[in-house]
């Protein structure tokens, strides 16, 4: 009996090392497969605008991005699998595409780049990650290459804000967006409140039917301070970091912004979860009406159930974000998916030749659209699509009120740091919020700036 | 059977059943999970309409039989790889009575309590330096080693069972030590190599962290770092998803456990309490 | 008596040493290299012991060097307490036995990935399965965002997933003891509590150490079930040395830092794996 299982087993083995090898070699390149009815309807769309040269040897171009290309439920992987095909279709470059994970991009670039090599030419990767690899090295900058482009006088105000911010540049936006604040007329018919003072009053009257002026996300992560604790601090004129990206939250801004999120929670004004759960489960008492509105993002009209639905049917609007008392306007946070080119990139011709193409009209407004963001050229902003109510009230609010994301060398680590210690203080109120926060500072200039 | 006996035993019985019960309340759940409809999976225990499209969209997005079938190669390989070394190793340990061999034991059980996260980065800079990445030919390697101590103690303990008088019985009929070996020895603990490829496969199949960081290519990618990518790719909540590829991944290592118990229990007891 | 069997020892560990030191050794010796340098924009310089004084020297550390022994104290307590209830139990020789083994030993086949989602799942706020039993119990707090409700949630699932393992090398130790001096001792009128206090204790003793520390190694190394269920959250209160170190490495690209955090580990294993060796040796001289 034994010695049956055994031999099965074995054969198994050996089946499978066979396979092996008989897989090893495919593996080793692979390329996005171009049918042809696909990359003609493209390819008439897009060669109007750009002539691109095709060199002798066109050569190849690794490409990370996050989308499975196979997907063709969603607009965005349909479209970037279209671009792709047109461009190897045009260039003659050869595309060799891999997926991963959003939020674990900066992570295996970076990984990737310490172990010294095999990096990817090219990677879509969100805002929020570049500062990171910035600073781990393991982006190029293309300040030049950008600046030598067709496309770059027709970047908008927006893009330039995101990308030029320290004067170099490392990554191009493929599309703006950023926080927003989408609000329930039955709760607010005549607008939501924009003041800390209005935020309290509208509690006043929800609180005792066991609803909640809004909802939004607090919790343990760097995006939760970045998107949602920051942009309080701005409205009072404050910052997070200094000029030379070193922590200065100890303020009596900081100050004043968790007193307001403690008292919203003392008061029932905000849900619980708001400070302790993830995400999506924060999103929960909007979707379920108990909340009169959620922060979000442009971004939230695909992912939060519902939204465009009840945006469309004109029962939902994008709202002014809260200031603090004696604060001059609220904020909100700006974000992007963006272009870069890895420090190792064996291809960066292609790599710029590929955002070249990426860059024309036809491809980048339905591609924003696809995103739900803001185009970033000029141009493509033209496109009827962005005339609808909904980028009409989005591209209002970002240019309002968008403030663009601080520059640290440790951002996420501070951000990251940061969110443990508010969701401590929330959770535990008699905690001192200025002490707490002082000998944060000051292990954060300990541990990574001195 | 005395009456306070069977009091006793119907007693130590219930509190079993019980106590079985909430420990495969979990698995089951997850199983209940997959089969509700999307947005459904809170809003009841079991499905209100019992549904399969979870599994259908599973297999519909991405390349996740491709995913599954990495993960069996490189899981096989893997437990090979570690079988064939551990077993000759712990054969040498097991029989043979040579210089220096109390260190290398303690050095291998040493092996055993290495924190592996920081490892992965140089195991990424050697890879790439012998153009192994994303090749099964690397996974294979890396798994292979990562089960090798663990595995010694396995096979070692077998081997500590079998009575010496075999071999020596073959040498005297002029087998030849080699021989001796793949005749009268293997064939005798082929519970412990069942149970060593065994134990290694469930722990490769199962492993997530080595294959998300030294894996990128998506067609090379394993089924964990797969439902990985499902929480992050898809949009939204897709919980019940999630559960499907949850149960897939299950499945394999369930269905092997069921089947071979008595070997992998033990080769556990072999492994860790002999050792 | 054991031959030295010449070359033949030698030839048969080499490639078990090869593989070893391929993927486990030179990384680790590499790692250790790594936590005295510091990469910053792409270059890399040699720090001494900075990292290590930097880390040190952060609340931060104190903290989940706190949370690590609570986890581990907890986690190995009612490891080995239930395990040991279970194992005697099951030494009677109960007709299902075999039924039992299955079940008890199936969340141990099970990745820490998926099982750490269903666990999650369990606890959520509102909608957890668990969570709405247990509610009304503990004045309706979602249990998962306190710090104590989450470390109770992460020691549980983890004192879920090891069970088996002790159980079995505590089981197997029991069988080791000859039922004739139990039965003896109970001819001789020892009580059932008597049995157990003054001779299974007593003979068990070296086992339960050994189980203990493996355990404990393991409960220090593993964080794909905590960085699974609750990422290290709320705050801090789950955030053990092993998510620190993956949070530097894998969140932040501080693999200087991280590799500091790997080494301390490393010097806490050490120092358990001493203990180990030291109670297995006792152990086997008891055995013997």
């Amino acid at each position: 009996m034994l010695r049956r299982v055994f031999s099965k087993l074995l054969a198994f083995a050996v089946l499978f090392s066979l396979l092996l090898a008989a897989c090893a070699p495919q593996t080793v390149v692979q390329t996005v497969e171009v049918p042809k009815e696909v990359v003609k309807t493209v390819e008439v769309q897009v060669t109007k605008e750009v002539q691109v040269e095709v060199p002798a040897e066109p050569g190849s171009l690794r490409m990370w991005a996050f989308f499975d290309l196979t997907d063709t439920q969603d607009r965005r992987p349909v479209q970037l699998k279209q671009i792709i095909e047109a461009f190897q279709a045009t260039t003659g470059v050869k595309v060799e595409y891999e997926q991963v994970a959003w939020d674990q991009m900066a992570t295996k670039v970076a990984f990737a780049h310490q172990a010294g090599g095999d990096l990817p030419d090219l990677i879509l990767i969100g805002a929020e990650y570049l500062d990171g690899l910035i600073n781990a090295g393991a982006l190029r900058s293309i300040k030049k290459e950008i600046e030598g482009t067709p496309f770059y006088n027709d970047l908008n105000e927006f893009e330039k804000k995101l990308n030029e911010k320290t004067g170099d540049r490392f990554a191009v936006s493929t599309f703006i967006n950023g926080g927003q604040w989408y609000y329930d007329t039955e709760f607010y018919p005549e607008g939501f409140p924009d003041t800390e003072e209005g935020w309290f009053s509208a509690c006043e009257k929800l609180a005792p039917q066991g609803k909640y002026v809004a909802t939004f996300f607090a919790g343990r992560h760097p995006a939760a301070m970045a998107q949602g604790l920051a942009p309080l601090v701005w409205s009072l004129g404050g910052t997070i970091f200094n000029e030379k990206g070193e922590p200065n939250f100890a303020s009596e801004e900081m100050v004043k912004a968790l007193t307001f999120w403690r008292t919203l929670l003392e008061k029932k004004c905000v849900p619980e979860i708001a400070f302790t759960g993830d995400w999506t489960a924060t999103e929960g008492p909007f979707i379920e009406r108990t909340a009169g509105a959620v922060r979000g993002g442009t971004w939230s009209y695909i992912y939060i159930p519902g939204l465009k639905e009840r945006f469309e049917a004109g029962t939902v609007k994008i709202g002014n974000p809260p200031a603090l008392s004696g604060g001059k306007q609220g904020y909100v946070f700006m974000g992007s998916d963006n272009w870069a080119v890895t420090a190792g990139a064996k291809n960066v011709e292609n790599a710029i030749k590929f955002i070249n193409f990426f860059f024309t009209p036809a491809v980048l407004a339905p591609w924003a659209d696809a995103n739900y963001g803001v185009p970033p050229t000029k141009s493509a902003m033209d496109n009827p699509i962005f005339a609808s109510q909904f980028y009409k009230d989005s591209l209002d609010n970002l240019t309002r009120n968008a403030h663009p994301t601080e520059v640290s060398p440790y951002y996420n680590e501070t951000m990251d740091a940061l969110s443990a210690k508010v969701q401590e203080l929330m959770l535990n109120p008699d905690l001192d919020i200025l002490q707490e926060m002082s000998k944060l500072q000051e292990q954060l200039l300990n541990q990574y700036f001195k | 059977m005395s009456r306070r006996k069977l009091v006793e035993s119907v007693l130590i019985n219930a509190f079993l059943l019980l106590f079985c019960l909430i420990i495969l309340f979990p698995v089951v759940y997850s199983f209940l999970v997959s089969f509700h409809e999307p947005k459904t999976a809170f809003l009841s225990i079991l499905p209100q309409r019992w549904t399969l499209e979870n599994y259908a969209r599973l297999f519909r997005y991405g390349q996740f039989p491709r995913y599954i079938l990495n993960s069996i190669i490189n899981g096989v390989g893997g437990a090979v790889v570690t079988t064939i070394a551990a077993t000759l190793t712990a054969y040498a340990l097991a029989r043979f009575d040579f210089k220096g061999k109390g260190a290398i034991e303690a050095f291998i059980l040493g092996m055993m309590m290495l924190p592996g996260l920081t490892n992965l980065i140089p195991i990424l800079k050697i890879a790439s330096d012998l153009g192994l990445l994303n090749t099964y030919t690397l996974m294979i390697l890396v798994f292979g080693a990562y089960g090798v101590p663990l595995s010694i103690w396995i096979m070692k303990g077998f081997f500590e069972s079998i009575p010496r008088v075999l071999e020596e019985a073959a040498a005297i009929d002029g087998a030849t030590p080699v021989q001796t070996f793949l005749r009268v020895v293997l064939p005798i603990t082929t519970p412990g190599l069942i149970a060593t490829l065994l134990i290694n496969f469930v722990y490769n199949w199962n492993n997530f962290l080595t294959p998300l960081i030294l894996i990128n290519k998506t067609s090379m990618k394993m089924a964990t770092v797969g439902l990985f990518d499902f929480q992050h790719v898809l949009e939204g909540n897709q919980d019940e998803l999630l559960a499907a590829a949850c149960v897939v991944i299950m499945v394999p290592a369930l269905v092997l456990f069921l089947r071979l118990r008595d070997y992998f229990l033990q080769g556990m007891i072999e492994g860790a309490v002999k050792g | 008596m054991k031959s030295r069997g010449g070359i033949y020892p030698y030839l048969l560990t080499l490639p078990s040493l090869l593989l070893i030191f391929a993927v486990t050794l030179y990384p680790s010796l590499y790692s250790i290299y790594m936590s005295l340098t510091r990469s910053k924009h792409g270059v890399t310089e040699f720090v001494g012991l900075d990292n290590f004084r930097r880390i040190l020297n952060t609340t931060d550390f104190y903290q989940s060097l706190q949370a690590t022994l609570i986890f581990t104290a907890f986690y190995v307590l009612f490891t080995i307490t239930i395990a040991y209830a279970i194992a005697l139990m099951l030494n009677r020789g109960l007709r299902l036995t075999g039924f039992y083994m299955t079940i008890i030993f199936l969340p141990w086949v099970l990745s820490e990935i998926t099982t750490g989602v269903v666990w999650r799942w369990m606890f959520y706020p509102k909608e957890g399965i668990i969570q709405n039993l247990i509610a009304p119990l503990i004045n309706n707090i979602a249990l998962i965002t306190r710090p104590w409700g989450a470390m109770i949630i992460v020691i549980a699932a983890t004192v879920w997933r090891s069970i088996s393992f002790a159980m079995l090398l505590l089981l197997a130790g029991l069988q080791t003891i000859p039922t004739e001096i139990t039965e003896a001792a109970q001819i001789d009128g020892a009580s059932g509590f008597g049995v157990f206090r003054y001779i299974t204790w007593p003979l068990m003793l070296p086992t339960v150490v050994v189980t203990a520390v493996f355990i404990l190694i393991q409960g220090i190394n593993g964080v794909g079930m905590i960085l699974s269920i609750t990422e290290g959250g709320p705050g801090r209160a789950t955030e053990v040395l092993g998510i620190m170190m993956y949070r530097q490495a894998v969140q932040y690209y501080n693999f200087g830092y991280a590799a500091a955090i790997a080494v301390l580990l490393l010097i806490i294993n050490a120092i358990l794996a001493a203990f180990y060796l030291r109670a297995l040796r006792q152990e086997s001289a008891l055995a013997a």
